[in-house]
């Protein structure tokens, strides 16, 4: 048995009978541990697994695996995989390149989920702030009177200084000013230190 | 860490459980019987939380004294809720049952929708004590004064008060917890700040 990093869906309605979960993990009965993206479909995991798991994991369509060495680089052979990856989920990936390496990618990453996570509570909301006419490139000004005032206060909500932002910034360049903030903060999933 | 209020619940059956204690609103109920805090209802979730005219810091802790008479499913039984809010239905929750595996689930519930944060595997013997603290965005969680793996991280939930929680299954399977203590870490924060402005190292 040995943890790995997942990127996997979100199963689930948050019901009694039907927690929010990371798909496939809980049903395999192993430990694991998930980060939300607050109510955006994707988590990231992490899972305690035999190799067999790994392998059937890996192989799921919908599940991105990610390197055990998070210190490698992502290199030009996976830059491209990597970023639509991300984008798919609307995770920004613009700024990601050759050179950076997986947990700079996940800490980053770790900043775009807190933003987002707090933003559900904030909001009192379980409606995703993406999906419909909203993608990453929609611009501030283009949101609802009380979705751009839920974003102001998650930002104050985490001591974040967001005065450079414009109605015209993109939710995705918002998005990286707030995670970069946020800062390569060090973090657990599961039994795996980023 | 500084005991901000404990409860040992050696007092008449409460029908629901009364103040000082408050529900988390949509939440069940939960029951004082036979000096311990139990379910009042089947199938059901419950979170109640301590007021008693505290203020309760962001870093806080909650641990009780637990009990199960049977195994549950993952993520049913009795435990603990952390940052409960006072006007949406979001806590912080912590649920122990002597499932053989995976038989200890943190997870959250905001605005009203539960999302499993992390399973995983802890024994446990009736009446012993069940953990969880959150500072900024780290929870700890401990059974029986041992931490249950790494602490993990999570920006939902800010600010709440601490209290109990239930993940009931049906009535056939039952839970009971005990002897509740809420606090924070002001103390020794307070004392570590105190030594380091005095050039005192510790």
């Amino acid at each position: 048995m040995a943890w790995h990093l997942y990127l996997v869906p979100v199963i689930g309605d948050g019901s009694k009978l039907d927690p929010r979960r990371p798909k496939y993990l809980r049903e395999l009965g192993v430990e694991w541990g998930a980060m939300d993206y607050g109510f955006q479909p994707v988590m990231l995991a992490a899972a305690d697994v035999s190799d067999a798991e790994d392998v059937t994991l890996t192989a799921a369509a919908d599940v991105q695996r990610i390197p055990d060495n998070l210190d490698a680089t992502i290199g030009a052979a996976a830059l491209a995989v990597v970023q639509n990856a991300l984008e798919n989920r609307h995770l920004p990936a613009g700024w990601v390149t050759n050179g950076t390496t997986y947990r700079t990618l996940l800490r980053t990453l770790g900043g775009f989920f807190a933003f987002i996570q707090r933003y559900a509570t904030v909001a009192d909301t379980t409606a995703l702030l993406f999906g419909g006419a909203v993608d990453l490139n929609t611009q501030i000004n283009q949101l609802s009177a009380a979705r751009r005032q839920n974003l102001r206060d998650t930002a104050t909500s985490l001591g974040l200084d967001i005065s450079g932002l414009a109605g015209t910034t993109t939710l995705r360049a918002a998005l990286k000013t707030v995670a970069d903030q946020w800062g390569q903060r060090s973090f657990n999933v599961g039994g795996i230190t980023i | 860490m500084t005991a901000l209020a404990t409860d040992a619940f050696t007092r008449a059956n409460e029908t629901p459980l009364a103040s000082p204690w408050t529900k988390v609103t949509s939440e069940g109920n939960l029951n004082l019987t036979s000096n311990q805090v139990v379910q009042a209802s089947g199938d059901a979730d419950a979170a109640w939380w301590y007021d008693g005219g505290v203020t309760w810091p962001n870093d806080q802790y909650s641990q009780a004294a637990i009990s199960t008479t049977s195994t549950f499913s993952a993520g049913d039984g009795p435990g603990l809720a952390l940052r409960c809010s006072n006007s949406a239905r979001t806590y912080y929750r912590l649920i122990a049952n002597h499932a053989g595996s995976n038989n200890i689930e943190l997870g959250k519930k905001v605005a009203g929708t539960y999302t499993a944060i992390w399973d995983r595997t802890a024994a446990y013997t009736d009446g012993q004590t069940i953990y969880i603290e959150a500072q900024g965005t780290t929870i700890i969680v401990k059974v029986n004064g041992s931490a249950v793996g790494a602490s993990s991280t999570d920006s939902s939930i800010a600010s709440g008060r601490p209290g109990l929680a239930y993940s009931g299954e049906d009535a056939g399977d039952a839970g009971a917890m005990d002897t509740w203590e809420g606090g924070d870490f002001a103390g020794a924060g307070g004392t570590t700040r105190m030594l380091a402005t005095l050039g005192v190292g510790v």
